[in-house]
């Protein structure tokens, strides 16, 4: 049981972590079939299943080495599960911005230092604006 | 565009190898403007943007918007694909 246990928490960890470093869009955390969803209880349900056999082996004898492969399986499957709920429960807000809006005037730089400074209704290309959280 | 500086911007692009601008809002004059602040949003206290998307026209007019109030919720490349499908349909310029 023990070995279901490391092979199902590894294969969903590994699941996770394509998911989080991969560039492929469709491959993003919140697109994959068991990540769906603002909290992924699907997710979380097969990790911490995983770490129950792994408990419940423990009860067939060689307890200690069990615990030990228990406790590895615990540090990553609970870091998971606060990463997942912790960015599921931000704030509520209200946009201040709907659809047929003018977008707000800015004067900003960009990463070379060169101003970029439009006024609202200002004739443009168009443009996609994708606000990212940063500090990456 | 985020609240980085620019240089934390230009080690980003630089290492994505991105051809996107990168725009720095460290006063967060636009998370104001567009109701996107989430204040004390970083680890160290320091406000950040809601995950947020928008396409604006060649007027300023925005078309198109994604968020969500999940950090890992991003909108997906068919859905801002589908998003400038809709614009470029309407002219460059989106239903009225």
């Amino acid at each position: 049981m023990i070995w279901v246990s490391i092979l199902v928490v590894s294969v969903v960890l590994a699941g996770v972590g394509v998911s989080l470093t991969s560039e492929a869009p469709d491959v993003q955390l919140g697109a994959g079939l068991i990540i769906q969803g603002r909290v992924p209880w699907v997710l979380l349900a097969l990790l911490w299943g995983g770490v129950a056999l792994g408990a419940l082996s423990m009860l067939r004898g060689r307890a200690l080495p069990k615990l030990a492969v228990v406790v590895l399986e615990v540090v990553p499957v609970a870091f998971v599960t606060w990463y997942v709920i912790a960015g599921s429960a931000l704030p509520a807000h209200t946009l201040a911005i709907d659809p047929g809006d003018p977008f707000p005037a800015y004067a900003l730089e960009d990463q070379d230092g060169a101003l970029h400074r439009v006024a609202a209704l200002e004739k443009r290309a168009p443009a996609l604006y994708i606000f990212y959280r940063g500090h990456w | 565009m985020s609240v980085d500086p620019p240089s934390s911007s230009r080690r980003l692009k630089e290492r994505l190898e991105s051809q996107f601008t990168f725009l720095s809002d460290p006063e967060g004059v636009l998370l104001d403007g567009l109701g996107i602040r989430h204040r004390g949003g970083r680890n160290d206290g320091v406000d950040i943007a809601y995950p947020t998307a928008m396409l604006v026209d060649a007027d300023g007019i925005v078309r198109w918007v994604f968020q969500s109030d999940a950090y890992q919720e991003r909108a997906r490349a068919g859905q801002i694909f589908a998003a400038i499908a809709d614009l470029e349909g309407a002219g460059g310029r989106g239903s009225p």
